[in-house]
C-alpha cells in the first residue's frame, strides 16, 4: 500500500483542505482531532483561540513544518515547491547587532535570488532608521521589518502565526489591507488571539477551544 | 553575480557584520593586542640572548578566537531566525554556505589582525609574524568541523572554548593511554619554529577539515526547520 505524505501538493484550483486532521500533545492526549476544513482565495482565514489551544501547532501543520498525527492537508493549485509557501511565527525574531540597512542588503539579495520581490514593502519599518542596529528596534518595528520582507515575495499559501501582536494600531490596519489585498491570489491562513479584524471579517473562522475545533462566525469573533 | 551566490554572499556579509559588531569582536581584537603587548614588553626588556618563545602570541589567539570563532547557528536558532531565511527567503544549502564564508571569513580577518599586530610589535620581524599568524591560522582551520559540531551538539555561543577543553581532554587522556605527542603528530601539529615546509602535513590535515565542514551538511540540515 502506499503511504501518503502528510502535506500533498496537487495541480488544479488553488485551495487548502484538510482531512480528518489530528494533532497530538506529546503525552496530553489529542490537541486537535478530526478536523475537516477547506478554504481558498479571495478572502483571509483565520483561526483563533486562547493561548495553548492550537492555533500554532495547526498552522505549522498547515505549512508543512510539522507532521500530523492524523488525517491530511491538500495544496491544490500552487506551484508545489517550497518557495510558494510563506509562514511566520511570533518567535521569529532578527539578530541584534547587524543595522537596519544590513538587513534591507539581505533581504533585498535573498528576494532576488527566489525570484524577486513583486509586492512592494508596505510595513516598513517605522521610525527606525537604516543605521539603528536591529536590536535597538522595538518588538513591534523589528516585526514589521520580518513582515514586510516576507510579504514582498509571491506565494501561493501564506500562513501567519500571531501577526497582529505588538504592532501599533495603523501597522495593524495597513497589515490587513496587505492580506485582504494578497488574498486574491493566495490562500491565507491567519492565527490570532487578538480577534478578527473588522475589515477582513467575511473569512472563514475556525475556533480552537477544544479537541473538536468549530467553525466559528466572524461576527462572533470580530474586534 | 548569479542569484544563488549572490544570496550566499548577503548572508555571510550580514553574518560578518553580525559578528564584528559584538562585543565579543571586541574583545578578541584588544585582548589579543593587550596579551601580545605583554609579551612583547617581556620579551623587550629581557637582556640578550632574548627566549625564543611565541612572545604570547598563542596565548593571545587562543583567547581571540574562542571568543570570536563561530557559525552563528545557535544564536539563529535561539532567534527563530534560521527558521525564517530557510522557510521564507532562501534554502538550507546556501543559508549553510553563507555561514561557512562568514567563518572563514572572520578567520582571515583575524589572521590579518594577528599579523599586523605581530609585524609592529616585533618591530618589522617578518618572519615572527607570518609563522606564528599562518601556524594559528591553520590550526583554527583544522579545528573549524570541531567547532562546527559543537555549535551544532551543545548549542552553545562558545563554541571554540568547548573545542579548546576537548582538545585538553583528549591530550590528557593521550598522555594517560600513551604520549600526548601521538595526538599532536596526528593533527600535524608537531612543527619545527620558522621552519615553513614542517607546516605541510598541517596545511593538509587544514585542507582536509576545509572540506570535511562540506561533509557535514546532512548533519546541520538535521538540526533545521523543515522546509
Amino acid at each position: 500500500m502506499v503511504q501518503l505524505p502528510d502535506v500533498v501538493a496537487l495541480p488544479g484550483v488553488l485551495r487548502l483542505r484538510v482531512e480528518r486532521l489530528g494533532i497530538r500533545r506529546r503525552r496530553r492526549g489529542w490537541l486537535i482531532r478530526d478536523l475537516e476544513w477547506e478554504h481558498g482565495p479571495g478572502t483571509v482565514g483565520w483561526v483563533v483561540g486562547e493561548n495553548g489551544s492550537g492555533k500554532s501547532s495547526l498552522l505549522r501543520v498547515l505549512a508543512g513544518l510539522a507532521r500530523p498525527a492524523a488525517g491530511r492537508v491538500l495544496r491544490t493549485g500552487g506551484r508545489g515547491d517550497a518557495n510558494d509557501r510563506l509562514y511566520y511565527a511570533p518567535e521569529m525574531r532578527l539578530p541584534g547587532r547587524a543595522t537596519v540597512a544590513d538587513w534591507a542588503r539581505l533581504s533585498d539579495a535573498l528576494l532576488c535570488a527566489t525570484g524577486g520581490a513583486v509586492y512592494e514593502g508596505r510595513l516598513g519599518a517605522g521610525h527606525a532608521k537604516p543605521e539603528h542596529p536591529l536590536g535597538r528596534l522595538s518588538t513591534g518595528e523589528a516585526k514589521r521589518l520580518l513582515l514586510d520582507t516576507l510579504l514582498r515575495r509571491p506565494a501561493s499559501f501564506i500562513f501567519l502565526d500571531e501577526p497582529y501582536e505588538h504592532l501599533s494600531p495603523e501597522a495593524k490596519s495597513d497589515l490587513t489591507a496587505i492580506l485582504l489585498d494578497r488574498a486574491e491570489q493566495s490562500v491565507i491562513v491567519v492565527a490570532t488571539n487578538q480577534g478578527v479584524p473588522r475589515e477582513a471579517a467575511d473569512g472563514p473562522v475556525l475556533r480552537l477551544d477544544g479537541a473538536r475545533p468549530t467553525a466559528a462566525s466572524a461576527v462572533e469573533v470580530a474586534r | 553575480m548569479s542569484g544563488r551566490l549572490s544570496a550566499v554572499v548577503a548572508i555571510a556579509r550580514f553574518e560578518i557584520r553580525e559578528q564584528w559588531r559584538s562585543r565579543a569582536a571586541w574583545i578578541a581584537a584588544i585582548g589579543f593586542i593587550v596579551l601580545l603587548a605583554a609579551g612583547h614588553w617581556s620579551y623587550w626588556t629581557t637582556l640578550p640572548p632574548r627566549p625564543d618563545d611565541d612572545r604570547l602570541f598563542g596565548h593571545a589567539y587562543l583567547l581571540a578566537a574562542i571568543a570570536l570563532l563561530r557559525f552563528g547557528t545557535s544564536r539563529d536558532h535561539e532567534l527563530g531566525f534560521d527558521e525564517y531565511l530557510v522557510t521564507n527567503l532562501t534554502t538550507p544549502a546556501r543559508y549553510l554556505a553563507g555561514k561557512l564564508l562568514a567563518a572563514c571569513a572572520s578567520l582571515a580577518a583575524l589572521g590579518g589582525i594577528a599579523f599586523a599586530a605581530a609585524l609592529a610589535l616585533s618591530l618589522g620581524e617578518w618572519r615572527y609574524a607570518v609563522w606564528y599568524t599562518v601556524l594559528f591560522t591553520l590550526v583554527s582551520q583544522l579545528f573549524l568541523p570541531a567547532v562546527l559540531l559543537a555549535e551544532l551538539l551543545f548549542r552553545t555561543r562558545l563554541p571554540a572554548a568547548v573545542v579548546f577543553f576537548g582538545f585538553v581532554v583528549a591530550l590528557a587522556v593521550a598522555r594517560a593511554v600513551s604520549s600526548p605527542m601521538v595526538l599532536v603528530t596526528a593533527l600535524g601539529l608537531d612543527t619545527e619554529r620558522f621552519a615553513f615546509e614542517t607546516l605541510a602535513p598541517l596545511a593538509r590535515r587544514a585542507v582536509g577539515s576545509t572540506l570535511l565542514l562540506g561533509l557535514l551538511y546532512p548533519v546541520w540540515r538535521l538540526r533545521l526547520p523543515a522546509r
